[in-house]
C-alpha cells in the first residue's frame, strides 16, 4: 500500500467501522431495544391444577434478546457500538493526520530551488 | 334405661362423626404438617424502576407449614428459597443479585419468610375443597436482616386428597433489609420494593 493511499485506505476502514456501528445501534432498536441482552424470558403458563383451577405459574424459557447490556461480554450493542465507533473514530482520525502531513510535505518539496 | 344408654350412643357415635368429617389426618390438636411440593412451587419477583422492569423466578421454594384446621389463624411455618436460585433471564445480573452490595448470598445463603399466624381468616367450603383467604403475619429474612410484614394469601385444601394450593403476595422495601446495591443502581435501575407472589403446592401424610 503506498503512502498515498494510506489516508483513502484508512478513511474507508474508518468509515465501514462507524457503518457497521449505526448498523449494531439499528438492530438494537428493530429488536425492541431491550435495556439488557438475556438468554431467557420469563413466561407465563397456564395449566389446570387438581383444584380445577387454571393456574399461571411463571417461569423462565429459553429466548434470547439483544440488549443495550450484555449478559456474557459483548453479546450486546452497547460494547460492540463501543468497539466499533472508536476504531472507526481513531481510523478517521488518523487518516486526516495522515493526509495533512503529506500535504505538508507535498507543499514543501513542490517549492523550486533557489526561489525566496 | 336401655332406651336412654342407646340414645346417648347414639349421639355420641354422631358427634364423633360431626367432628371427624372432612379432616385431614391429623395429630390430636388438629395440626397438619404440610410439606412444600418443591417440584411445582414457584415464586415471581417484579421490581419496577424507571429504567428497567425487572422480572424473575425462583422455583426452588422449600419448607413447611404447620396448618391448624379448627383455629387457621394459629397456624406457623416456614418459607424459603435460595438467592442463587433467583432468575432474571441475564446470568450477569442474576451473579450480581448474589453479591454483597446486594443479596450477600455467601453469608445469607435464603430469603426466608417465617409465618407467625394468619389474621382475617374467611373460609368457604364447597364440595370437595375448602378456601381459605387470610393475611398471613411473619417476618422476612433477607441478606441476613429480619423485618416484620405481611403478606395477602389464598389457600385452597383438598382434603380426600392430602393437597394444599397457597398463594401468597408481598412486598419489601430493599433498604429495610440493608440491600443497597451499586451507587445510584437502587431506585434507578432496581426499584426500590421489590412485589413478590408465589404458586406454593404442599402436601401431608
Amino acid at each position: 500500500m503506498s503512502q498515498s493511499n494510506l489516508p483513502k485506505t484508512l478513511t474507508i476502514a474508518g468509515g465501514a467501522c462507524l457503518v457497521v456501528a449505526l448498523a449494531v445501534l439499528a438492530t438494537w432498536v428493530a429488536l425492541g431495544a431491550h435495556p439488557i441482552t438475556q438468554y431467557q424470558v420469563e413466561t407465563i403458563v397456564v395449566e389446570e391444577d387438581e383444584f380445577g383451577d387454571e393456574m399461571e405459574r411463571a417461569v423462565m424459557q429459553d429466548e434470547f434478546r439483544f440488549g443495550l447490556l450484555p449478559d456474557k461480554g459483548y453479546d450486546a450493542a452497547a460494547p460492540l457500538m463501543a468497539v466499533f465507533g472508536g476504531l472507526g473514530l481513531v481510523l478517521l482520525f488518523v487518516a486526516r493526520r495522515k493526509s495533512s502531513n503529506e500535504e505538508q510535505a507535498d507543499d514543501t518539496s513542490a517549492a523550486p530551488d533557489g526561489e525566496p | 334405661m336401655k332406651r336412654s344408654a342407646l340414645l346417648t350412643v347414639l349421639f355420641a357415635f354422631s358427634a364423633t362423626l360431626f367432628f371427624t368429617a372432612g379432616s385431614s389426618a391429623v395429630a390430636d390438636d388438629g395440626v397438619t404438617v404440610w410439606t412444600v411440593d418443591e417440584s411445582r412451587s414457584s415464586i415471581r419477583f417484579v421490581s419496577d424502576a424507571p429504567a428497567e422492569r425487572i422480572v424473575g423466578t425462583s422455583e426452588e421454594i422449600s419448607g413447611t407449614v404447620r396448618w391448624n384446621e379448627t383455629r387457621p389463624s394459629t397456624t406457623s411455618g416456614k418459607l424459603s428459597f435460595p438467592v442463587d436460585s433467583m432468575r432474571t433471564g441475564n446470568s450477569l445480573r442474576d451473579r450480581h443479585l448474589t453479591e454483597e452490595d446486594w443479596l450477600h448470598a455467601e453469608e445469607n445463603p435464603d430469603v426466608t419468610f417465617n409465618l407467625e399466624k394468619l389474621e382475617d381468616v374467611r373460609r368457604a367450603r364447597s364440595e370437595n375443597r375448602v378456601d381459605y383467604r387470610a393475611t398471613a403475619v411473619g417476618t422476612v429474612e433477607l441478606n441476613g436482616v429480619k423485618k416484620p410484614n405481611k403478606a395477602s394469601v389464598e389457600i385452597a385444601v383438598l382434603p380426600e386428597r392430602n393437597l394444599a394450593r397457597i398463594q401468597p403476595t408481598i412486598q419489601f422495601r430493599l433498604a429495610d433489609h440493608n440491600v443497597k446495591g451499586a451507587d445510584g443502581v437502587v431506585g434507578s435501575e432496581v426499584g426500590k420494593t421489590i412485589d413478590v407472589d408465589g404458586l406454593i403446592y404442599a402436601t401431608w401424610e
